[in-house]
């Protein structure tokens, strides 16, 4: 503005001279020439304010564009509801015959407090089948300080960075698939690791030409509920009625490196739990004449176990390319109460261990259109022989900016994941499954 | 030696020049982009990484420590063709990438505009803040606004 008024006064001077000198009189006295030359500032002036009030009016259009009727408090959500059909084995409860009971919604508020500091929690409800049956939970909630872009700290329940794509597992329009691979997201055990009730630490440093590298860990443990799969398959053996699921202790620490070859960044996560145990009571009565009786008190501990998994991701425009690879291993023990010692007797123990793999892609076509394909395998780590396959592949149409609709078609090999009791009638395990799903998000 | 000739049909001829033209305009739709900053607090230059991680959220300050206020265009040329060349994702890559901050309460996404015209009002008026224009665009540095140069 200032080098407006000074080019204007210039201009406006040798207009003046050059006027004068064409007519041939400097006939003009210096107090006019100031006159005019302050007459011209003058309108420069009242451009500025009015120009001023244009701006001012188009921010005024701006906050109204971006206000918040809530203030400081920012507000997002989603509804998902969808529709599976299983050929040969049920995959959730009823689902040869078609099941509506898979749907998340989730509804999150978070404010920031200071600059460093922020403060948010996100309500959840899901139903997959019986399990979820529409609890509403606090699906996440902490508070948030973050000391500089290299370290922040967080207190509360957090979601778990646990591969990739754990920490949105439920979160339908973040992705292409409806179903994420088995082989590191098994949605039976999606409770074991969907979230961690404790502290954490993160931040991102900056390694010059090597790109940039992210850091997490978390200590801490979490409360199960009974309705969810981790209850769901201890239950499963049919030995004992689990009615509490608890842990004494979990951590977990991730590390991702953002390459210098853009698009493509890399993962390692290791989870640990100490002391994972599943209580009930006896239900069957086919040990009753050892002195296991039903009602007797029984329990699985999982003593301690470790979870790695390497993780790739290759995005080349509307292209990305992924593959992780999970091992799991620890040791359990099975011990009930018998009738005639007053100790518990371990009726089983020993280690396990299991490992899996997935690759697979997605391509965006256009706004619209998006595909996608993987190929996931779980295996027990000393016999790989001993293994469970599945491909998918999918679709996702994003109709507008809030809502997308998906369809998925999935060819499983193997029962891993299932739960005999949504199949009283025995696994078809001589045939393949199918399955096709469908689904639509609304998000904000 | 004998080699075969292949006569092209037009039809074939018209949808190779169609091809041609329709990658060559979305080359050409792609406009350059310029990245323009609050007058006050932003730096005069900074590397083309830092733009990255700024629209990423990892880089949260100035180095004068003055906050990093970075705005977007909600769509458009400029919006895509600064996402690919600064930020190395596609609009639905972007919003998926906020996405999961937000759904995980990990981050608070960053302001829209419909318009350069607006975005570039709301920069004029507020300290630290940051975004982008086509090249094309004038008075992208006055009001209150600078240029920044990406080393």
């Amino acid at each position: 503005m200032k080098n407006m008024i000074t080019l204007t006064k210039a201009l406006a001077f040798s207009l003046i001279v050059v006027v004068t000198m064409s007519s041939g009189v400097a006939n003009v006295s210096h107090e006019d020439l100031v006159k005019i030359v302050n007459d011209q500032a003058k309108q420069i002036e009242q451009l500025k304010e009015s120009r001023n009030d244009e701006i001012v009016s188009v921010v005024e259009e701006i906050n109204e564009e971006n206000s918040n009727p809530f203030g400081n408090i920012d507000i997002h959500g989603f509804i998902s509801q969808g529709y599976m059909k299983s050929w040969n084995n049920n995959h959730l409860p009823n689902s040869k015959d078609g099941t509506f009971e898979l749907n998340e919604i989730g509804i999150n508020f978070s404010t920031q407090i200071t600059e460093n500091l922020r403060a948010g929690m996100q309500f959840f409800s899901r139903d997959f089948g019986d399990m979820g049956n529409h609890d509403i939970v606090v699906d996440w909630a902490f508070i948030d300080y973050l000391y500089d872009d290299a370290l922040g700290f967080r207190v509360g329940k957090m979601k778990l960075p646990y591969g990739l794509y754990n920490e949105t597992r439920d979160i339908d329009m973040l992705r292409t698939s409806i179903f994420l691979p088995k082989s590191i997201y098994d949605d039976s055990l999606r409770d074991l690791y969907v979230a961690i009730q404790g502290i954490g630490i993160y931040g991102n440093i900056d390694l010059g030409g090597m790109g940039d590298g992210s850091y997490s860990a978390q200590w801490g443990k979490n409360n199960y509920n009974t309705n969810e799969g981790l209850a769901k398959n201890y239950s499963d053996v049919g030995f004992l009625e689990v009615d509490d699921v608890s842990l004494g202790y979990m951590y977990n620490q991730q590390y991702i490196w953002n390459t210098p070859l853009d698009g493509l960044r890399l993962a390692a996560t290791i989870n640990v739990f100490d002391d994972l145990a599943a209580t009930g009571p006896i239900v069957t009565d086919e040990y009753a004449m050892l002195g296991f009786a039903p009602g007797n008190y029984s329990e699985v501990v999982l003593n301690h176990f470790t979870r790695v998994i390497y993780s790739l991701e290759y995005t080349i425009d509307n292209l990305v390319l992924m593959g992780e690879y999970t091992k799991f291993e620890g040791d359990y023990v099975m011990n009930a109460e018998n009738s005639f010692v007053p100790d518990l007797i371990a009726l089983n123990e020993g280690p396990f261990n299991t490992g899996g793999w997935y690759t697979g892609a997605s391509y965006r076509f256009n706004d619209l259109f998006e595909a996608g394909i993987y190929y996931s395998t779980t295996y027990d780590s000393d016999n790989k022989n001993n293994n469970d396959e599945n491909v998918a592949i999918s679709g996702r149409f994003d109709l507008n900016s809030n809502w997308i609709f998906k369809v998925e078609y999935q060819w499983i090999q193997g029962t891993r994941g299932l739960f005999a009791s949504d199949n009283p009638e025995g696994y078809d395990e001589d045939e393949d499954s199918h399955m096709v799903a469908l689904k639509t998000t609304i998000s904000f | 030696m004998k080699t075969k000739q292949i006569t092209l049909t037009r039809f074939t001829k018209q949808c190779i020049v169609m091809f041609l033209i329709t990658c060559l305009s979305t080359t050409l739709l792609l406009a350059d982009t310029v990245v323009v900053a609050n007058a006050g607090g932003s730096d005069d230059a900074v590397a083309s990484s830092d733009i990255k991680n700024i629209y990423l959220g990892k880089k949260t300050k100035w180095s004068d420590g003055t906050k990093v206020v970075f705005v977007t265009l909600k769509s458009g040329d400029a919006h895509k063709a600064f996402l690919k060349q600064y930020v190395k994702k596609t609009p639905a890559q972007f919003k998926n990438y906020w996405g999961k901050l937000v759904f995980t309460g990990k981050g608070k996404a960053p302001k829209s505009f419909s318009s350069e015209e607006k975005m570039l009002a709301y920069i004029s008026k507020t300290k630290g803040a940051v975004g982008y224009v086509s090249s094309s665009t004038k008075d992208a540095s006055s009001d209150g606004r600078k240029v920044i140069t990406i080393k």
